[in-house]
């Protein structure tokens, strides 16, 4: 069968090189690609936003399967355009992707299905989100509520710095509409692990654990 | 700027927990919603002193998470993937190896703020031959005079090992067949692996 992989990053390079190990495939794409990448597939000069693009080109290669990589399609909808025209993608739809594409749909899913969080707020307005801000304890965390390249998220010590980050987010709109509304969390304490699961719909299967070392300098700074 | 697999905190308790608790109310929740999610569900967790709280959903694989998570992985993931577009994952018996993996992101000295891009690439050609070691491309394009460094976050270069000490020594090991001029990395990664003991 042949694959198509949409995205650019170490991530979809995981993916290609765990699909090149299947013995049902003869065949990857990945659109756009990178160096790598380019090693176990064929890249295409198509980017990842190119919604109608990329359904034109799985439809005329006769592309079994597609596997979206990345956030920004997914929240915009690109398993949607794909499931329009009979093409086989994995990846949820716009609806259900708003589990990442939304701070505040999340973190209202689970309060309303008593899923395990902290406590939160959401603020439409960089006025109410101050006043609220003057009762916190600190540290809490600022998040933007839409996508923001993974850089939407501030941990604030003081009120100062919350501060800040409202105007950064609110005011500045440094990250575009993503900003327009806010979520204020409480900080939490403890060890952080990543899950990765396959979901179908109905069941989920947890795969084995991760932990992740985000900032760029030893120490976890910067 | 790196990660390893699996996590020495996340015990089979916890997993029991966030099983029951969180990962199978998450699915309900989203079907009772109306928005049935198909997909890669990235949860995001802090271990408090209360118990596992969800820290975010993201809707698609980690990276680099998936660095370290599909390489320990036993099955053939056209069929995982084919069992979750069709609903029929609870037929799925999901494996991974018994094993660690860490994964050490090279970058372009200065990132996140500035950085230089276009630097050629060396030694990459050291992992085809390598069992258990890998070098998953981030930020490269290939120009004629062969693979250069296109970003900030360049490479993911992940070893496997038999515990996380193994695989963090051989990952650390593999980052010195690598070279380019303005070649950064973290070298604490996996510093909690010690912590855990």
């Amino acid at each position: 069968m042949k694959v198509l992989i949409v995205g650019s990053g170490g991530r979809e390079h995981a993916i290609a090189w765990s699909v090149c190990q299947s013995k049902r495939v003869d065949k990857i794409y990945c659109a756009p690609g990178n160096g790598g990448i380019a090693q176990i597939a064929e890249c295409v000069n198509i980017t990842a936003m190119e919604f109608d693009k990329l359904a034109d080109f799985a439809e005329e290669n006769e592309i079994d399967l597609t596997i979206i990589g990345m956030d920004d399609p997914l929240v915009g909808g690109i398993v949607d355009v794909f499931e329009e025209r009979g093409l086989r993608v994995f990846g949820p739809r716009k609806n259900a992707a708003i589990i990442e594409g939304s701070k505040s749909f999340s973190k209202d899913l689970m309060k309303k299905y008593n899923i395990p969080t902290c406590h939160y707020e959401t603020f439409h307005s960089p006025e109410e989100a101050l006043l609220y801000l003057g009762g916190c304890n600190f540290p809490i965390v600022l998040k933007a509520d839409g996508l923001a390249l993974g850089k939407g998220v501030l941990i604030c010590q003081n009120l100062e710095e919350a501060e800040a980050g409202i105007a950064t987010l609110m005011l500045d709109k440094q990250f575009g509409d993503a900003g327009d509304t806010v979520v204020i969390e409480d900080f939490m304490v403890g060890r952080e692990a990543s899950v990765l699961c396959f979901c179908d719909g109905t069941h989920i299967k947890p795969m084995t654990s991760a932990q992740d070392h985000k900032r760029a300098k030893d120490g976890d700074q910067a | 700027m790196g990660t390893f697999s699996p996590s020495p905190f996340y015990t089979e308790e916890i997993q029991k927990f966030c099983e029951e608790k969180i990962y199978q109310p998450t699915m309900d929740a989203m079907k009772a919603e109306g928005r049935d999610f198909v997909g890669i569900l990235f949860v995001g967790l802090m271990m408090t002193a209360d118990g596992p709280k969800v820290l975010e959903y993201n809707a698609r694989f980690g990276d680099p998470e998936a660095q370290v998570v599909l390489p320990r992985m036993k099955n053939d993931i056209i069929d995982v993937i084919d069992a979750c577009i069709d609903g029929k994952l609870d037929q799925i018996d999901l494996q991974f190896e018994d094993n660690a993996a860490v994964c050490v992101v090279l970058a372009s000295d200065g990132y996140p703020e500035h950085y230089e891009k276009g630097k050629l690439i060396s030694g990459l050609e050291k992992f085809d031959d390598k069992d258990g070691y890998y070098v998953f491309h981030a930020g490269t394009k290939l120009t004629d005079e062969g693979i250069v460094t296109n970003g900030g976050r360049v490479l993911g270069v992940t070893a496997k090992g038999k515990d996380l000490k193994e695989a963090r020594k051989n990952a650390y090991e593999a980052t010195e067949w690598i070279s380019f001029e303005n070649k950064y990395m973290r070298h604490d990664i996996g510093k909690a692996i010690d912590d855990a003991e």
